[in-house]
C-alpha cells in the first residue's frame, strides 16, 4: 500500500534551473506525491565515499522510522559520483533531485576558469548547501505549506517530532527549528541542520537560503528576514548550548551518553540528534567528538534495531 | 459499557447474530494466528502500529522483516514506546495496519471500545486492524488476574463492528498445534464439541476500514 494520498511513478526528468547567475542541470526523479499540506522534508546530500553513503542511509532510515505523519521526503544531491547514488535511487519513498552542476559561488567559478582541477564544492560547503535548498524550493509543489531543511548528519529519534515542530508554526511564529545559534547574530538564528518554515511566507517575502559570509551562514537569512518582517521563530532546547540539559535525560536512556547535539520537545523528550561538530558530512572525515562510524553504529543498533 | 456500545442492545444482538451467520461458532473458525497473518498484511513502507505492544515488542521483528515501519503504543512505564497513548498521535497520522495483540482483555469494555475506535480513526481507508484476545471458550486461558474482560468471539466481532469496522476474518489459534495422534485428536475434538470448549486458546478478528 502506498503512503496515504500518494501515488508512485518512476521517471527521471531533465530540468534546467537558473540560480545565482548560472544554469543548473538537474534530473528530477519524483516518486511520492502528497497534498500541499504535507510538509516537504529536504535533505541536501553530497556523497563522496562509503561513509557519507552510510550517513545518508541512516538519516533516511531514521526519518522513515520516526515520522508517521504524511510528508514528502526530498533528497537534493549535489553532483555526487553516480556510483554512490545507486541505493538512493532505488528507494521508492524518496523524491530525488540530482544536481549535475557543481555548485560554486561566483568567486569560485572565477577561480575555476584558471584552476578547474582543484576547485570543488568542498571549498564552498555552505554555498552548496544553499544551492540544494534553493533547487528544492523551486521543484517542490509551490502550494506547499511547510518546508523543512535537514542535514544528512542529523535525524529525528522520536515519533511525534514533526507534529511538534509543525504545531509551533502559529501565533506569528513562522519557523521552528531544533537548534538556535547565537554565534553569528546576537538574537540568534535557526540552524539550517533542522528547521521548518512557512513556505508560503518564505516565497511571499522572497527569502533566500544563500549565505552572506562571514556574518550569515546558509539559511540564516530566513530567520533574520522573518524577524524583520515581524514574525517570530521557535527553537528547541538543545544540549549544544546548554550542556546541563543532559541531566534531564533518564539515566537508562542510551541518548544520555551519546555525545552529539540533542534537541528536546516541551515534555523533555529528546526528539532530534545532530552529529555535527568536527564532521565533514560529504566524506565522513572526522576531527573531534563522536565519529561518523560510531554515529552510524548507534543509529543502526539502538534507534533502528 | 460506553453509551456507543450499549446504545442499542438490539444492534449488539444483531451483530452477534451476524457473526454466527457469517463465521459460525468458534469451533467453525479456521485455525490461523497473527504470526501467519501479519507477514501477509504488512508490506514494504507500510506503517504498522502495535497497540499495547509490551516491553519486549514481540511483533516488531515480524513487522520489520516484512519491510514495514513499526510503531509501538503502550502505557507501560517500564518500556520505551513511540506513543504512550492515542492522544500523542497527531490527527493527521494514519497507519496501514494496527495490531492489538492480547490487549483488550486487560481493559474494561468502555476502554477496549475506545482503543478499537481510536485505531479505526488512525487507519487509512482500506487498511486493517488485527485484534487478538484469549479464547473465552478455552477451559483455562482466561484465568489471569490481569484479565478484566472476557471476549467471546461474537462479542469481539460486535466490538469491532461498533467501532466502524467491517470484520473480514474470524480465526482461532494456539501456540502449540493440536496433537498429530489420530486417537488423541478425536478425543480432544469430541470433548470440545460436547462441552462447547475449544483447544485453541486465542481468537483473532481482522477488521477492515471502509471508505
Amino acid at each position: 500500500m502506498a503512503r496515504s494520498g500518494g501515488k508512485s511513478a518512476k521517471q527521471r526528468l531533465p530540468v534546467k534551473v537558473s540560480l545565482d547567475g548560472i544554469e543548473y542541470r538537474i534530473e528530477l526523479e519524483r516518486k511520492v506525491y502528497l497534498t500541499p499540506d504535507a510538509p516537504r522534508l529536504v535533505v541536501v546530500s553530497h556523497v563522496q565515499n562509503s561513509t557519507a553513503k552510510e550517513l545518508l542511509r541512516v538519516c533516511l532510515a531514521a526519518i522513515r522510522r520516526f515520522t508517521p505523519e504524511p510528508h514528502e521526503l526530498w533528497i537534493v544531491d549535489n553532483n555526487s559520483p553516480m556510483e554512490n547514488l545507486d541505493e538512493l535511487l532505488r528507494l521508492d519513498d524518496v523524491n530525488v533531485v540530482l544536481n549535475r552542476t557543481e555548485p560554486l559561488p561566483p568567486e569560485g567559478r572565477k577561480l575555476e576558469d584558471g584552476q578547474a582541477a582543484c576547485v570543488s564544492q568542498l571549498n564552498w560547503g555552505s554555498y552548496a548547501n544553499a544551492v540544494g535548498l534553493e533547487l528544492a524550493a523551486r521543484v517542490i509543489e509551490q502550494q506547499t505549506g511547510y518546508f523543512m531543511s535537514l542535514h544528512m548528519d542529523a535525524l529525528p529519534c522520536r515519533a511525534g517530532w514533526l507534529s511538534f515542530l509543525r504545531s509551533k508554526l502559529s501565533d506569528g511564529i513562522a519557523a521552528a527549528g531544533v537548534r538556535m545559534d547565537t554565534t553569528r547574530t546576537p538574537d540568534g538564528v535557526l540552524h539550517v541542520l533542522g528547521y521548518m518554515c512557512d513556505f508560503q511566507l518564505l516565497k511571499r517575502l522572497k527569502l533566500s537560503f544563500f549565505p552572506d559570509l562571514p556574518q550569515l551562514d546558509v539559511g540564516d537569512n530566513v530567520t533574520v528576514k522573518m524577524r524583520e518582517a515581524g514574525y517570530k521563530v521557535f527553537a528547541c532546547l538543545n544540549t549544544v548550548w546548554e550542556p546541563d540539559l543532559v541531566a534531564r535525560i533518564p539515566l537508562s536512556s542510551p541518548l544520555r551518553d551519546l555525545h552529539v547535539d540533542r534537541s528536546f520537545d516541551d515534555n523533555g523528550n529528546v526528539i532530534f540528534l545532530h552529529l555535527g561538530r568536527g564532521l565533514r558530512r560529504s566524506s565522513g572525515e572526522h576531527r573531534k567528538g563522536t565519529t561518523a562510524e560510531a554515529w552510524i553504529n548507534f543509529v543502526d543498533t539502538v534507534l533502528l534495531s | 459499557m460506553t453509551e456507543s456500545v450499549q446504545a442499542s442492545w438490539s444492534r449488539l444482538m444483531k451483530w452477534r447474530s451476524e457473526c454466527w451467520q457469517r463465521f459460525g461458532g468458534v469451533l467453525d473458525f479456521p485455525v490461523l494466528g497473527p504470526s501467519e497473518e501479519i507477514p501477509r498484511l504488512a508490506g514494504p513502507q507500510m506503517r504498522v502500529l502495535d497497540v499495547g505492544a509490551g516491553a519486549h515488542l514481540p511483533f516488531k521483528k515480524t513487522v520489520t522483516q516484512a519491510g514495514a515501519i513499526y510503531f509501538s503504543l503502550d502505557a507501560d512505564p517500564e518500556g520505551d514506546f513511540d506513543f504512550r497513548s492515542f492522544d500523542e498521535i497527531s490527527d493527521g497520522v494514519f497507519f496501514d495496519l494496527v495490531i492489538a495483540n492480547q490487549v483488550l482483555e486487560h481493559l474494561p469494555v468502555d476502554e477496549a471500545f475506545a482503543v478499537v475506535r481510536s485505531s479505526h480513526e488512525h487507519l487509512s481507508d482500506g487498511a486493517r486492524m488485527i485484534a487478538t484476545v484469549p479464547n473465552a471458550a478455552h477451559p483455562v486461558r482466561q484465568r489471569d488476574c490481569t484479565h478484566i474482560t472476557p471476549w467471546p468471539a461474537n462479542d469481539l466481532y460486535s466490538l469491532m463492528r461498533s467501532a466502524g469496522f467491517e470484520v473480514v476474518s474470524m480465526t482461532r489459534y494456539n501456540k502449540f498445534p493440536l496433537t498429530r495422534n489420530p486417537l488423541r485428536r478425536w478425543v480432544v475434538q469430541t470433548i470440545c464439541r460436547e462441552l462447547r470448549v475449544d483447544w485453541c486458546d486465542s481468537i483473532m478478528a481482522i477488521g477492515l476500514k471502509r471508505t
